[in-house]
């Protein structure tokens, strides 16, 4: 084989590899129920382009030390953005996957921005590692006043009930830099990086209002009707472009 | 005695009446949010505003304690005038804080926690010492985008609605700040392991106290509190879980 065919063949197998990567299979819609999957499509603001080449070269810091002093130009990576939550409301609940549940408290902070528990029967849970070395104090608060708190030893695994649903903003006593986001849910969800996308299996059929939960942006939503049989796919715009402009 | 004369206090009588039947009409017609009793002396009431640099004014004084250790964060204590939406425009005509600004130099926010009046006007500058854009946009209570500016620009914005607001920036993933925009200037910030404040120069009348927390570690407090002309109204605020 003449090196320049090696190359091509090489570079064949490498995009079929790298397509079957990119593109997660979904299993086909059977039976009388349908599925939603939602693409999750992160959109910088208009008029970014990229960083200059000076901010690159000499601002693009993302280091420790410049992070501790609140000096960092570290980029939103639109192309996939971490803990998206997607919920199906009025869709059944399910148990998520549990890695959606677990939470690490470790000396960088918490491990993740946002995580899910499922409400099944009177209470949702979800794990709380702490890899640090003394004992952590964390609870949170929804809008409705439910709350709950939770200690768990150092390098201990803890579980964490949480009554009602809602939105919490979770801390920590012992560090209060800390902050992420839990969202009890009783209807289908789903917690994930934004280039995966949001697949949704078995639903019966009639209307859902899908609502995507990206850390740091506006909410997307949007009411489906689910078919037997179909497959209905959203586009999911997370990006700022569509606030309303103010300011002079 | 002449006829004329017999029918002067029958006059009166009628006059009498007459006066009082138009007060009692004035009294129904009269907004609900106006200073229970009315202090104020040259507000114009048409369009349903008060002058709080008109009205008799008070204090409001209190102790805050707390069930359980509080966060080394501050928390807001305000009023909202008993039977006024404190999201909307019924709170008067106030002298409006003079504009702050917000420096974004280094990748953050600077102050990177502001409480605000409604109607206070914010600077955002990007005040960078090196060729690097920033953008500001707001979520929570007030939902906008400043849009993107380069260095040596900047953006201003009026808090028009009272809430809290995150403010971040859609370029650098780790520039956030948080705003919250008290509806009128009738607030005290605790800072930090503070647990008492005041609150001065408040028109009289009855209002609802409420607060807000930037770490929410208790469920928000609130009661009704009445200031008086010249008076101090002391106030014990019980953060419970």
């Amino acid at each position: 084989m003449r090196p320049a065919t090696s190359i091509c063949a090489l570079g064949l197998i490498g995009l079929m590899l790298a397509s079957c990567a990119s593109a997660p299979s979904y299993p086909e819609p059977q039976g009388s129920n349908g599925q939603i999957l939602v693409d999750l499509k992160g959109e910088p603001k208009e008029g970014v382009t990229g960083p200059k080449r000076r901010e690159v070269r000499e601002d693009y810091s993302t280091r420790r030390e410049s992070i501790e002093k609140g000096e960092s130009f570290e980029r939103v990576d639109y192309s996939d953005l971490p803990d998206v939550v997607v919920v199906v409301d009025g869709a059944p609940a399910r148990a998520a996957a549990p890695s959606a549940s677990e939470l690490e408290i470790n000396d960088d902070g918490f491990s993740r921005g946002q995580l899910i528990a499922v409400k099944a029967g009177a209470s949702a849970q979800f794990t709380l590692r702490n890899a640090r070395g003394s004992s952590v104090h964390l609870y949170g608060f929804n809008a409705a006043d439910g709350s709950f708190e939770s200690e768990v030893g150092a390098g201990s695994l803890g579980t964490v009930k949480v009554s009602n649903p809602g939105r919490y903003d979770v801390y920590c006593d012992e560090d209060e830099s800390l902050h992420c986001i839990l969202f009890v849910v009783e209807s289908a969800a789903w917690i994930g990086d934004s280039e995966d996308g949001a697949f949704f299996n078995d639903l019966p059929p009639g209307e859902y209002e899908v609502t995507v939960y990206p850390p740091r942006l506006p909410e997307w939503s949007k009411k489906v009707k689910v078919v037997a049989g179909k497959r209905t796919t959203l586009t999911a715009e997370l990006t700022v472009n569509n606030l309303p402009k103010v300011g002079k | 005695m002449t006829n004329k004369m017999r029918k002067l206090p029958l006059l009166g009588v009628a006059l009498a009446l007459t006066v009082l039947a138009t007060a009692a009409i004035k009294a129904q017609l009269a907004p609900s949010h106006l200073p229970d009793p009315l202090y104020t002396k040259s507000a114009t009431f048409e369009d349903g505003d008060w002058k709080w640099a008109d009205s008799k004014k008070g204090t409001v004084k209190g102790t805050v304690s707390f069930s359980t250790r509080r966060p080394q964060q501050p928390i807001v204590v305000y009023l909202v005038k008993l039977g006024t939406d404190e999201k909307a425009g019924e709170q008067g005509l106030y002298d409006v804080p003079d504009m702050i600004e917000v420096s974004q130099q280094g990748g953050k926010f600077e102050p990177s926690f502001a409480v605000l009046v409604r109607k206070q006007k914010v600077k955002f500058l990007n005040d960078e010492e090196k060729e690097i854009s920033h953008n500001v946009y707001f979520l929570g209570d007030i939902e906008a985008d400043l849009g993107i500016f380069d260095q040596g620009e900047s953006r201003e914005h009026d808090f028009e609605e009272a809430g809290e607001v995150s403010v971040h920036c859609s370029i650098h993933k780790r520039m956030d700040a948080k705003f919250y925009v008290a509806p009128n200037p009738a607030f005290a910030v605790l800072e930090a392991d503070a647990s008492s404040f005041e609150i001065k120069d408040v028109p009289a009348g009855k209002y609802k106290l409420h607060t807000w927390q930037k770490q929410k570690r208790f469920k928000d407090f609130e009661t009704t509190v009445e200031v008086t002309d010249a008076g101090t109204t002391d106030v014990t605020v019980e953060m419970a879980r």
